[in-house]
């Protein structure tokens, strides 16, 4: 289970919608603290949904930029760190885009466990795993059991036949499908 | 933070200037608003014949209507402007708003369906709504663009939408053709028609590079 990002920095990031707000009045000392101390829940962040760190400082570096570009449209009255993920959001989507349609078909097993172990979506869905809950909710119920039995519990096939009633070449099969779909989904949501 | 990561961020504190906070979506909206209102009644002085003669009695008779035109622009503007910033918690929100707009329009077209096929020779209404729609919806692109969209079709439908709004609300003061199957096919069906072209012209026109 990944943690939410900076969950132990709340009094650090509490100063991030002030040090924006400088920051728009053109104060480059506090816009430089706000960016350093943003960039490590943003990798946190990263590392909870991106599969291939070594992307990571790129995207990050990416994200400081759009967050450059678009500090205008911050106001006090949202939540900054709405703000701060919606962009991180956004970057990493596109980033993903522009770089991982080549190797579309190529979520590894390790990714999709990762991904279904992951439950931060922003630091603010992480308790809920929204999107955990969504792509799981898109296979058939025998198929969810199966992966969950599988790839989270950490079950061997056999033991997963065992409690399921199965056969373990059935579970097998099972399992296979539930992954091809939930790599579908994920790549469907822009993973 | 590893070292291009560092040198970044004191490049960037170095190259920082002032800004000017956006305005809220609210005010966006009321200015789209405005302006829509302002280039459709220009457009009905300058390429119609002027207001009908009727439209007092046109606008007491269909007040809820007009109001809900009207109502349907405001909406969809706001929700353009509100996908104009990002956020991770917009997107129910603005769902909502977008789905009480296009829901207004469902039910003007759906009050309209089942009338006489239209006269023919009433294309003059479709030019007249394109010229009161292609200004305003620049506007609303450049308004947007100046903020840092990230759901461009969404935007783009939203702003189609507002803008539709008020040309059909414009053409109801300069058509005089109360016609239902008219006003289905000649002032409210190009509503939606324009919307669905705003996805695909905001997935062109707001994503460009800053």
């Amino acid at each position: 289970m990944v943690s939410e990002p900076n969950n132990s920095k709340k009094d650090d990031s509490d100063a991030w919608p002030q040090l924006m707000l400088a920051a728009q009045g053109g104060d480059a000392v506090a816009y430089q603290r706000l960016l350093r101390e943003i960039t490590p829940p943003l990798r946190t962040f990263l590392r909870a949904r991106f599969f291939n760190r070594e992307h990571i400082d790129d995207i990050v570096q990416e994200i400081l930029l759009a967050i450059h570009a678009a500090r205008h449209t911050y106001r006090p009255e949202q939540p900054f760190r709405n703000w701060m993920y919606g962009v991180a959001r956004h970057k990493m989507i596109d980033y993903l885009r522009k770089y991982g349609r080549k190797t579309a078909n190529e979520i590894n097993d390790d990714e999709l466990v990762t991904f279904m172990r992951d439950t931060a979506n922003t630091p603010e869905e992480a308790m809920l795993g929204k999107d955990v809950k969504q792509a799981l909710a898109q296979l058939p119920e025998k198929q969810r059991e199966v992966l969950l039995m599988t790839r989270v519990e950490g079950l061997s096939m056999a033991e997963a036949g065992k409690k399921l009633g199965m056969t373990e070449t059935a579970v097998k099969v099972t399992a296979h499908r539930a992954t091809k779909k939930m790599k579908e989904w994920l790549l469907e949501y822009g993973y | 933070m590893s070292m291009d990561t560092d040198k970044l961020i004191a490049s960037l504190g170095q190259d920082l200037k002032p800004v000017k906070p956006m305005a809220g979506a609210g005010t966006l909206a009321f200015i789209l608003a405005t302006l829509s209102l302002a280039a459709t009644f220009g457009a009905i002085a300058i390429f119609t014949k002027g207001i009908r003669a009727d439209w007092e009695v046109m606008f007491n008779e269909h007040v809820c209507q007009t109001a809900g035109i009207f109502f349907a622009g405001i909406l969809a503007a706001y929700a353009a402007f509100r996908l104009s910033v990002p956020d991770t918690r917009i997107r129910n929100p603005v769902r909502a708003i977008l789905a009480l707009a296009s829901f207004i329009w469902v039910l003007l077209i759906a009050g309209q369906i089942g009338a006489e096929p239209p006269e023919a020779g009433y294309r003059n209404c479709l030019t007249d709504f394109s010229l009161m729609f292609i200004i305003p919806f620049a506007a609303g692109i450049f308004m947007a663009t100046r903020g840092a969209p990230v759901w461009y079709g969404w935007a783009g439908y939203a702003l189609a939408l507002s803008v539709g709004s008020f040309a059909a609300l414009g053409m109801r003061f300069a058509c005089p053709n109360e016609e239902p199957a008219h006003l289905l096919v000649w002032h409210y069906l190009p509503v939606v028609a324009f919307a669905i072209v705003g996805i695909g012209l905001g997935q062109i026109l707001l994503k460009r590079k800053k």
